[in-house]
């Protein structure tokens, strides 16, 4: 596992290239890579934020969310889909489950465009979509810190 | 006869029979017949008599369980209290009522005899009586879907070889709250899948999701139930959602879920169509096995819990 505070902004290339991938891209997805640009916001979605087509890497750091899902720390390789202000789509070799909240690494160049200050994100998983045996899209949405589940749980109950 | 704690009748004009034992050991007698006004200083004084339990017997079980609902759901003057005490009865009873008319099954009597038990377990666990119970205000229609397809649920897994009461337990109150991402979906009026705007369509959609989110952060619910709630609509094939899973991905709850769900989705009156009889339903499911159902699970619950024999060609 690496130390975040350690982690130091021209390093954080590194460790993406350093993970290995996992992800098995199915015959639907074979020209993953092949195109990159705007998205067009279409009339039926209501997004805050235009998403700019991703096809790069990044890191994802597991972090444990729920009580009942136990999750070691450790990094993965993901393929990024497409990304905006507000969020994240993404390719992973396993399936992750809505509020689950994890960090992120994004490649430096392409994110700058679009956020300005970060690489290193906290995301939130809304939605999961298996597209083939080690293939999962997921979709997340930035957030600005982990929220402390343990305090709410404890409230709700 | 089903027991009902003197407190939790109301003081109204019933419209079922009430029973109690005149002297503690001996067989209920008639106590009020139904219409006969009931007034508060009437269950006092049984109380002050000692009289704890009053008796409803099983042919008004359907009344009953009505006039309970209307209790709870539309009096708000109803204390919070009460109202629990009350909808931990009428569990009771809709979990007694789904379980019966099938004892001349071998299996049918062995979960009978557990289904008094079990079900006073599941009205003790006070976060699903409460989760069950604002599930039944808003749509009482739900709530029914929900008890039955727990009781398929037991006894689909116990045809299975679960033996184990903590695990059956387990099971059932994660299929009593497998539909639970439904109450925040207003439906009012309208059933039909056609008649709903594409925003109640895509939140009956998310039902699953928003289970879970609801309920993974009570620290309450095991992974088994959660999977329950958040799988219950994958289908082995992949063409199910939210995730789209395969066969052993889906958790095996979730496969049984799915099973008694359809079964009992298709055999009940709903606005939608009209009720499949037991015989096309279970030819729904035998045609369904492998796509929509895991193959072995279907065939248990066709030919082991209906001794049906299936039409297809394996
Ligand atoms: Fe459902
Ligand atoms: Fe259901």
């Amino acid at each position: 596992m690496l130390e975040h505070e350690s982690v130091e902004k021209n390093e954080l290339a590194e460790i993406v290239n350093r993970l290995r991938c996992e992800i098995e891209l199915p015959p639907a997805l074979e020209d993953f890579f092949d195109f990159e640009g705007i998205l067009p916001t279409t009339a039926d979605e209501r997004r805050r934020f235009a998403r700019m087509d991703l096809r790069s890497f990044g890191a994802l750091e597991y972090r444990q969310t729920f009580p009942v899902l136990p999750r070691s720390s450790c990094w993965h390789r993901i393929y990024t889909k497409d990304l905006s202000r507000g969020g994240l789509c993404f390719l992973h070799s396993e399936q992750l489950f809505p509020m689950e909240q994890m960090h992120v690494i994004l490649p430096a160049e392409t994110v700058k465009t679009v956020l300005p200050r970060c690489e290193r994100m906290i995301i939130e998983i809304r939605r999961c979509q298996r597209r083939g045996p080690r293939c999962y899209e997921i979709g997340a949405c930035f957030i600005s810190s982990f929220r402390d589940l343990a305090a709410e749980i404890a409230s709700a109950s | 006869m089903i027991p009902i704690p003197v407190d939790a009748v109301p003081a109204s004009s019933l419209n079922f029979d009430l029973y109690f034992e005149r002297e503690r050991g001996a067989a209920p007698v008639l106590y009020r017949k139904r219409w006969h006004p009931l007034e508060q200083a009437d269950l006092e004084r049984l109380l002050k008599r000692g009289v704890q339990t009053l008796y409803v017997p099983s042919v008004d079980q359907e009344a009953f369980r009505e006039q309970m609902f209307e209790e709870v759901c539309q009096d708000e003057t109803v204390s919070p209290e009460r109202r629990y005490k009350v909808l931990r009865d009428v569990n009771r009873v809709v979990f007694d009522m789904a379980f019966r008319g099938r004892e001349s099954e071998d299996l049918m009597s062995l979960l009978s005899s557990l289904a008094p038990q079990l079900a006073f377990v599941i009205c003790r666990e006070d976060l699903v009586v409460r989760d069950l119970f604002s599930l039944m205000e808003h749509d009482s229609g739900i709530y029914t879907h929900c008890v039955n397809v727990a009781v398929y649920c037991l006894i689909l897994a116990a045809a299975l070889g679960m033996t184990d009461m903590a695990e059956l337990e387990e099971l059932a109150m994660g299929a009593l709250l497998h539909d639970i991402g439904k109450r925040h979906v207003q439906l009012a009026g309208t059933k039909q899948m056609s008649g709903l705007t594409r925003q109640q369509r895509e939140q009956l959609q998310r039902h699953p999701t928003v289970g879970f989110q609801e309920l993974v952060l009570r620290d309450q619910y095991t992974w088994a139930q959660l999977m329950v709630v958040y799988q219950h609509h994958e289908r082995i094939d992949g063409q199910g959602s939210p995730v789209g899973s395969v066969e052993h991905e889906i958790h095996p709850w979730a496969r049984i879920c799915a099973i008694a769900d359809v079964f009992h989705s298709i055999t009940s009156d709903n606005a939608v169509r009209a009720p499949l009889t037991i015989e096309q339903a279970l030819n729904v499911i035998d045609q369904q096995a492998g796509a929509s159902f895991d193959r072995e699970i279907a065939k248990c619950w066709n030919t082991k819990v209906w001794k049906k024999t299936s039409s297809r060609k394996s």
